[in-house]
């Protein structure tokens, strides 16, 4: 009887623990979605409308008339503005990195983990202290050596090809492997005659697929937010801004203020970007777990 | 014996196949990485504006750190000590609640006596502000928070009769507000690595702890933080790399043009305004951009080697004490069947 | 679990697609608006001319006005076309022009062409798109880089940057332009476009004088007055300026100010009561300073304080909409600091308005003024790269374009912009014909003719663009309360220029 009683007991802290928790993360999720529920919300009313009621929970029906101004109308600053331009610049630019820095970042990781050599550990050393120099300090050499001693202004290369040295993820990748890939499979493969690189295709890769695809979504996620990079490389030609300088270019424009026209345009580079997320959610949120760092 | 001269062999046939792995990392790292950090130093070492080509040797570091001079030099060490300070302000600011946030929902998360509905869709919720665009996320705050007065909070103060506030022109309220958007941007992310870390963890020492009748605090004090450690510790040097190179938000976060905030402006920021072109054809100060870049990589390297230092050597020295510990025992009985034997 | 999470995440993804998508079956928005803009057009050209009676006095006098002018202004005879001298290859693809804005690009093309001959489709642009103030930083990319460039668009706050820099432009006489064929452009134009050798490097079409432009419905309220000469009357120097600015203010109990920005007070100040050029002999010395800002920042506090500058700041979203008479900027400012290029459809002047109709909009209820100093602002210089593969297309377009009497008359009579030519713009205000409907029907060529007469731009140096902009940003910290003294603004200011620029020394 006694016992039922400490167990009903506890059930209830336990319970009311629980709500505690909920309510906590309901408040948590509202900050996080809010913001971007109003900005939906505003992007579709018009300038005139915004200026009195700046916060709004009700969509209206003006997305029309503030797509135009972004898009041919006075918003747009030069004539081949186009959102979907800016899309499509993102979209190569991230999709390329992305496949770059997963492929080229197993390749190095399993080289690491797999094959036995002199300077693997230094190797290995030199990765992650390489992971401690931030994206600035290169900079200034960066965009001097690119834009400056080899003329790639507005060029994708200087944007695509450094995605193939990506030391978090080798890191990344490393640790995964370490933990969950067995050796004795490559030691297999040798006997049945497998190549060192087919093994690396055909075996490695399908095995990390769980870290590759976590590592490539977080990728795509970096690449198509990298304004800062994107922004002292492609500076002059318009066809070629992608989806942040496109924005900003828009938040910039300073001849004809269109609030409405600007949540706009905020909201179109945001809500595709959302919508694949919440397609995928189950691999990235899903994902992390299956990695993660273990010592 | 055999067998150790058979991984010899093997191990010599298949160490090119190694090499050929990495190279592809190492070349392009050189290329796109190791050259422009080295191109960064020599910069350092050179001109600004007109005087570009010229040798200065270790002017700009003069410049930067002691500011001694004229009115330049002076004004150039200001604002390269006060960048320094903002970026560690602000970098504390966003990291403190980020990872005591992102703490409690993981245990909250991984926590199977608690019952929370839902999880899955909150997980994803509070990941969703990290894959926005950091320029959208700018701009959306601006609109609702600045020092324009058509910005959503100046609107909501006018309609209730009160006057404009010029948010970004105080130091405070920016910094708040920034701090606020870096929590906002990376909780969910950081909150995921701690889930992914306490799921890592042997799952039969919470079995263990549960039948010994432990209380949620204890498992939270005993079991899970220490063996999270690792993990926050990545999570620390990930951030502070990330810290010292914050740019965005602080960058975008102002109403007039080039009106870059001396209270926002990073290390990584000033960086950014050195080198590039600005209003005059012959402004970009690499030399001095470049100097800064190089100091910020010293102190991100001393921080950094600091933190794995701390924990590695805690690691080191609860293994070396294991290891005292059972040379001892092993002596012990030795010395007693020693003494047994003589006995 | 998983199918709900799967379902929650489809259905917030349809929703926000959704709502985002939800006025887009209102597809007519663009062709209504094109058609209100044409109605629009078509009232206020009957409006004037119902409206011809009553103007037929300020008229007479401005005919009057420009009668004398015009006599004055005989027409010099200009020298035709000349060939290229060789140092500039033909024969390339297009003739590039590389600009930040083509608002008036695309007329003048159709000018160019019909003077000239030349092919429409091979007159291209090449649009950095960004705000004037940044397009120097991007034009300096598309140098660095290979990409065809035969002539360039600079402002007058940085073309002397480029103009004093061989290795981004090249002299006029390079495609056959002269220094006599500007016998009938103002002065200062020319004096701006030749480099620190006297070189003559670049041309413009246009003449940036400043006005006032002020509500007229405002002025009738708070003042009583209701014509321009009045208005011009009240505001005739600084003094006067804000004695009228009490007035405003006290009547509009604190609401309106009589000035839209600092920046606004501080383009009419510099550009109009500045004698003294900011940089002299590579040094911006403590003196100089001091002679350059004169009594400004006092004047800026004193009056931000007082109310009487709006606290909105230039080229932001806070700016325009003061001119209107609804929202939460509705009737801050009284009147706008704007040069010619404001005037126009579709410019500053037309957002300040808001479209005809709209709520709160002021349609036509400004009129313009020569305000308390006679200054400028800006203006846009066209220059030739020394990498120009199309010499002579390149020539013609300057000469049609900055030279040329017939096309530029074209060209006034279709945007009403103020050229670079005395004797298009004394025939244009004698004529009458040129009416701006923004500003209720009022010829603002006639009442900048003085003006634009007196623009001296002989105090520019090539850093004006960087003092310019710090020096607004630290006015106005100061005037908001971030900065506590003078002494202290002018120490940041002048520190943020030291730290800008390079190769002068700041004292």
């Amino acid at each position: 009887m006694e016992n039922v009683g400490v167990s009903k007991n506890y059930m209830l802290i336990q319970k009311i623990k629980s709500a505690g928790c909920f309510i906590i993360c309901l408040l948590l999720a509202a900050v996080c979605i809010v913001p971007l529920w109003i900005m939906v919300c505003n992007a579709t009313h018009d300038r005139f409308f915004l200026s009195t009621n700046p916060i709004n929970f009700i969509p209206g029906g003006d997305f029309a008339t503030n797509y135009y101004n972004i898009s041919q109308g006075e918003m747009a600053q030069f004539p081949d503005f186009n959102v979907w331009t800016g899309y499509l610049n993102s979209l190569i630019i991230a999709g390329c990195s992305t496949v770059l820095t997963v492929f080229f970042s197993a390749l190095t990781s399993y080289g690491l983990t797999v094959y036995n050599f002199k300077i693997r550990d230094t190797a290995y050393t030199i990765i992650l202290a390489v992971m401690m120099i931030p994206v600035q300090v290169t900079s200034t050499g960066f965009v001097q050596f690119m834009v400056g001693t080899l003329g790639l202004a507005n060029s994708y290369i200087p944007l695509i090809l450094p995605a193939i040295a990506a030391p978090a993820v080798v890191f990344y990748m490393r640790q995964y492997m370490k933990s969950s890939f067995p050796l004795d499979i490559v030691e297999a493969a040798r006997i049945d005659g497998c190549g060192e690189f087919r093994t690396f295709v055909s075996i490695a890769i399908p095995m990390c697929k769980p870290a590759i695809a976590v590592q490539a979504i977080f990728a795509f996620v970096q690449n198509w937010n990298n304004y800062y990079t994107q922004n002292m490389i492609i500076l002059s030609n318009t066809k070629r801004y992608t989806m942040p300088i496109m924005i900003q270019n828009v938040l910039g424009q300073d001849k004809h203020p269109d609030v409405g026209a600007q949540y706009a345009a905020v909201a179109l580079s945001v809500i595709p970007i959302v919508v694949i997320y919440l397609c995928l959610s189950k691999f990235i949120v899903g994902g992390v777990a299956l990695g993660g760092v273990k010592e | 014996m055999a067998s150790t001269a058979q991984s010899r062999i093997k191990s010599i046939s298949y160490a090119k196949y190694g090499y050929m792995f990495i190279a592809p990392f190492f070349i392009v790292y050189l290329f796109f990485q190791i050259w422009p950090l080295i191109n960064t130093f020599i910069l350092s070492f050179k001109g600004n504006g007109n005087a570009a080509s010229d040798f200065v040797a270790l002017e700009n570091y003069q410049t930067l750190l002691f500011g001694t001079g004229d009115r330049r030099a002076a004004s150039l060490h200001n604002t390269f000590t006060q960048s320094f300070i903002n970026t560690i302000i602000l970098w504390v600011g966003n990291f403190i609640p980020q990872i005591f946030l992102s703490l409690l929902l993981a245990v909250w998360f991984t926590d199977s006596k608690l019952h929370i509905p839902g999880k899955g869709a909150f997980k994803v919720i509070m990941y969703l502000p990290n894959i926005i665009t950091a320029v959208s996320v700018a701009a959306l705050f601006m609109r609702f928070i600045s020092n324009s007065e058509t910005s959503a909070m100046n609107v909501v103060l006018h309609n209730m009769g009160k006057t404009a506030i010029k948010f970004e022109n105080s130091a405070a309220w920016s910094r708040g507000i920034v701090m606020f958007i870096q929590t906002w941007l990376w909780f969910g992310n950081t909150m995921i690595m701690m889930m992914s870390g306490i799921l890592g963890i042997n799952p039969s020492l919470f079995e263990a702890a549960n039948i010994d009748g432990a209380s949620s605090g204890q498992v939270l004090r005993k079991i899970t933080l220490p063996l999270l450690r690792p993990m926050v510790v990545y999570t620390l040097i990930t951030s502070m790399i990330g810290g010292l190179q914050m740019f965005d938000i602080p960058f975008l976060y102002h109403t007039a043009q080039g009106d870059i905030k001396d209270h926002l402006r990073t290390v990584a920021v000033f960086i950014y305004e050195q080198f590039r072109v600005g209003n005059n054809v012959h402004s970009p100060q690499y030399g001095i951009a470049g100097a800064a870049s190089i100091m910020l990589f010293i102190v991100t390297a001393i921080l950094g080697i600091f933190v794995f230092r701390a924990n590695r050597d805690a690691d080191e020295v609860r293994k070396k004490k294991e290891r005292k510990e059972m040379i001892k025992a092993y002596k012990k009985e030795q010395k007693l069947a020693k003494m047994g034997g003589i006995e | 679990m998983n199918n709900l999470k799967k379902t929650l995440a489809l259905v917030a993804a349809l929703a926000m697609t959704a709502t985002a998508f939800v006025g887009c079956g209102d597809d007519n928005t663009s062709s209504s608006t094109s058609e209100s803009a044409t109605e629009a057009a078509t009232e206020a050209e009957s409006e004037s001319e119902s409206e011809s009676e009553s103007e037929a006095e300020s008229e007479s006098e401005s005919e009057s006005e420009s009668e004398s002018e015009s006599e004055s202004v005989s027409e010099a005879e200009v020298p035709a076309l000349g060939a290229p001298d060789g140092t500039l290859s033909e024969g390339g693809d297009a003739l590039t022009i590389l600009c930040w804005t083509e608002d008036d690009l695309s007329y003048m093309y159709d000018v160019v062409a019909e003077a000239s001959g030349m092919d429409k489709s091979k007159m291209v642009y090449k649009n950095v798109g960004s705000a004037g103030g940044e397009a120097n930083e991007k034009y300096a990319q598309v140098f660095a880089s290979d990409d065809d460039v035969d002539l360039y668009f600079c402002d007058a706050d940085w073309n002397k940057a480029y103009q004093n820099n061989d290795e981004y432009s090249a002299p006029l006489s390079a495609v056959g332009i002269t220094e006599d064929m500007y016998a009938n452009a103002y002065d200062y134009t020319v004096a701006m476009g030749k480099d620190n050798n006297g070189v003559l490097k670049g041309a413009t079409w246009q003449v940036a004088a400043g006005g006032y432009a002020y509500r007229t419905d405002l002025a009738e309220e708070y003042l009583g007055i209701t014509t321009p000469e009045d208005m011009q009357a009240a505001i005739s120097d600084w003094d006067a300026f804000w004695a009228t600015a009490a007035t405003v203010s006290e009547k509009s109990e604190g609401a309106t100010a009589m000035a839209d920005s600092v920046d606004g007070v501080w383009r009419a100040y510099s550009n109009g009561n500045r004698t003294s050029a900011w940089v002299q002999d590579g040094t911006i010395t403590a003196d100089n300073a001091k002679a350059c800002l004169g009594d400004f920042i006092s004047m800026a506090k004193t009056n931000y304080d007082a109310g009487y500058i709006s606290t909105a700041s230039q080229w932001t979203d806070d700016w325009l909409p003061q001119g209107m008479s609804a929202g939460t900027q509705a009737n801050k400012t009284f009147g706008f600091f704007f040069p010619t290029w404001s005037l126009g459809a579709g410019s500053q002047l037309s957002q300040a308005e808001g479209e005809e109709g709209a709520e709160g909009s002021t349609y036509g209820l400004f009129n313009i003024v020569a305000g308390p100093t006679s200054w400028f602002w800006g203006g846009t210089w066209i220059c030739v790269s020394p990498k120009c593969d199309n010499a002579t297309e390149a020539g013609q377009f300057l000469y049609y374009m900055t030279v040329d009497t017939t096309s530029m008359q074209k060209y006034v009579d279709a945007k009403g912009d103020f050229v670079n030519n005395k004797v298009v713009m004394a025939n244009t205000i004698a004529a009458g014909t040129n009416s701006n409907a923004l500003l209720g029907g009022q010829d603002q060529l006639a009442v900048l003719a003085d003006s634009a007469a007196n623009i001296d731009m002989s105090i520019a140096t090539q850093y004006d663009a960087t003092i310019n902009t710090e020096l607004q940003n630290a006015v106005k910290a100061y005037c908001e309360g971030t900065i506590d003294s003078e002494d202290a603004c002018v120490d940041e200011f002048l520190n943020k220029v030291s730290e800008a620029l390079t190769d002068i020394t700041v004292e």
